[in-house]
């Protein structure tokens, strides 16, 4: 990198110090509305447990369909109300919004990881091998991910770790073409082949001269990965090949109020608009950051 | 010209058959196998599987010993209604939607209609078609909630396509039938159409945005054309390009989206048909669904490709 440096070659480093990276995000409103958003909830899920009024999975039979506190016959002890069995809405909301954000996050975690170490061993394999694994890469993902996903669960059986594993496997193929193609752009650069002539082997090319380089962009991966995982994990729930009732999970929930929204239609409301708040706020500091830390992309 | 159809011809061929790699495994988690295969290697069982594909055998479902093709077949007319009308809507409005905002870049029309497009972009597609059925169906009551059409009318099954089976119907109530039938697509076709959409009005912009800078585009203004003929004409035929190629994208979320539409509005299509397949382990429909509606995306990919090939001068020289 300081080969790098010193010759000003790479003029994409000057992106990736912290500081223009920062402004640029602070002074994008919907970024930072989204990133307030995000972390709020992140908060409400890590603090969650302690705060939750009640047990999601408490039942009070003598209290189902108790409307939230805007409508008539609200009260305070449950204020967004209950669902059919008289569960607590929200100790539902929140249990569901640790257990989505855990999963999102980890299934992202495990698909980048595993993704980019295959995404960086295959930029360095011989072309043919290469062009034969890019090829699948690229089948299965012009591939809808619901539907890869939908067919591992298939195999596997539905449920809520089931349903994990499967979108891991659908995340992992735009890790691995992303990484490939990033460090493939990289290396035909002028800075790589220097460090090359200078007799950098692949892994001291790798992780000292192209990595850098290529962070901002599975950075921005992440978090659009994120927002996916987060959605197919609820959309699974939703049509039941996802978490289990009576796991207070946001789409199983949804799907659990399908059969009352003209009663209650809170029942409905509430999931969805946690699961469209959050999605939403992580759409908007993924647009942020890739304004923010590369600005090639969006010119 | 004919190298590159071919060699589009040949990515989705190859993709085809790296689906059913996919569809074979699927097929032999089955209990009893599907076909009867003659070898024991597993290598040549597919080949053979193949075969059976090709022949038009897909094989029996397992829960009633139905053919599964026959099932697939009497499914997908449905599904084909339904995903082109969605995809009318997405292309129309979103072009138009798109163009509007371009026209009045940087004006409170263009940030509403933009900032509006990123929230329902963002719109979880499940909550959005409850969403819709609550306001429309339930609290209006100006659309039905579920299914392709009312069951006092009997329309006899020959295309299968339900608008066109009521037009030819000779009933005295074919037209009312016809109207039924398109007042059950009208909310299935805006919920599914909902994302799409979006990405179109935002791709329209962005790329009309940059296009309007260029010099032709001057010219046209200075050679005193209208600012529709402009945009319409000139800037839009330059702006296809790029939205043909998110169009691949669009394709996948479309189908994305259709299977969680019609298990939202019971819509007897192929979507529901695979997922009422998965909760009861019949694989051998599961294989078909997938291998179907996987299908759908590629030979949309390869259209799309073949537009653009067409659209792109570049790429039309002769090999």
């Amino acid at each position: 990198m300081n080969y790098a440096r010193t010759n000003g070659l790479s003029f994409r480093l000057k992106h990736w110090t912290a500081k223009p990276s920062w402004q640029m995000f602070s002074h994008n409103n919907g970024a930072m509305l989204g990133a307030t958003t995000l972390v709020i909830t992140i908060l409400m899920a890590i603090i969650g447990p302690w705060i939750a009024p009640f047990d999601p999975a408490q039942q009070f039979s003598n209290r189902s369909f108790q409307p939230p506190l805007w409508n008539q016959g609200g009260n305070f002890a449950h204020f967004l109300g209950t669902d059919d069995l008289g569960r607590d809405l929200f100790s539902r909301l929140l249990h569901g919004a640790r257990l989505s954000l855990m999963l999102s996050g980890f299934i992202v975690l495990v698909a980048a990881g595993i993704g980019v170490l295959l995404g960086a061993i295959a930029a360095f394999l011989p072309p043919f091998v290469r062009n034969i694994l890019m090829r699948f890469m690229d089948l299965l993902l012009s591939l809808p991910s619901l539907l890869l996903a939908i067919a591992v669960v298939a195999v596997i059986g539905p449920g809520l770790n089931n349903a994990v594993y499967a979108v891991i496997l659908v995340l992992i193929p735009q890790f691995v073409k992303l990484t490939q193609s990033s460090i493939s752009q990289e290396l035909s650069k002028d800075y790589a082949m220097a460090a090359r002539l200078d007799g950098a082997r692949p892994i001291r090319l790798l992780f000292k001269h192209i990595g850098p380089n290529i962070v901002p962009a599975i950075i921005i991966q992440l978090t659009f990965s994120f927002s996916t995982a987060l959605l197919d994990i609820a959309a699974l729930g939703f049509l039941g090949l996802g978490a289990q009732p009576p796991i207070a999970e946001w789409g199983t929930m949804l799907a659990e109020s399908r059969a009352y929204i003209q009663y209650a239609p809170w029942t409905m409301a509430l999931p969805g608009l946690a699961i469209f708040l959050t999605i939403l706020s992580i759409n908007l500091v993924g647009d942020g950051l890739r304004d923010a830390l590369d600005p090639q992309i969006n010119q | 010209m004919i190298g590159a159809l071919l060699r589009l011809l040949l990515t989705s061929i190859v993709s085809v058959f790296g689906l059913t790699l996919l569809t074979f495994f699927i097929s032999r988690q089955a209990s009893s196998p599907l076909h009867f295969y003659r070898s024991d290697n597993v290598f040549t069982q597919y080949f053979e599987y193949l075969g059976f594909l090709f022949k038009g055998d897909w094989g029996k479902s397992s829960l009633n010993g139905s053919d599964v093709l026959t099932e697939l077949l009497k499914h997908f007319p449905a599904t084909f209604e339904l995903l082109i009308f969605a995809l009318f809507i997405a292309i129309f409005f979103g072009l138009l939607l798109g163009i509007l905002a371009a026209k009045h870049r940087g004006g409170w029309l263009d940030n509403g209609l933009m900032g509006a497009t990123l929230v329902g972009y963002s719109m979880p597609i499940f909550w959005w078609g409850l969403l819709l059925v609550l306001f429309f169906s339930l609290y209006l009551g100006i659309t039905p909630v579920a299914g392709r059409i009312d069951y006092q009318y009997y329309i006899k099954p020959v295309t299968r396509f339900m608008l066109v089976d009521t037009l030819i119907s000779n009933h005295h109530y074919g037209f009312a039938a016809f109207f039924n039938a398109l007042n059950h697509l009208i909310l299935p076709a805006i919920t599914l159409s909902w994302v799409p959409m979006t990405i179109m009005a935002r791709m329209t912009r962005s790329s009309l945005v940059n296009i309007l800078k260029f010099e032709y585009i001057r010219t046209a203004r200075s050679k005193g054309l209208s600012q529709t003929r402009i945009i319409w004409v000139h800037a839009l035929r330059n702006a296809m390009q790029s939205l043909l190629t998110i169009s691949s994208l669009q394709i996948s979320i479309l189908i994305t989206g259709l299977i969680i539409t019609e298990y939202i509005f019971a819509w007897p299509g192929v979507g529901n048909w695979l997922l009422n397949a998965v909760s009861r382990q019949d694989y051998p429909s599961i294989q078909a669904g997938i291998l179907a509606l996987s299908s759908i995306v590629i030979i949309f990919n390869l259209l799309l490709d073949l537009v653009a090939n067409y659209l792109d001068p570049k790429k039309r020289r002769p090999i």
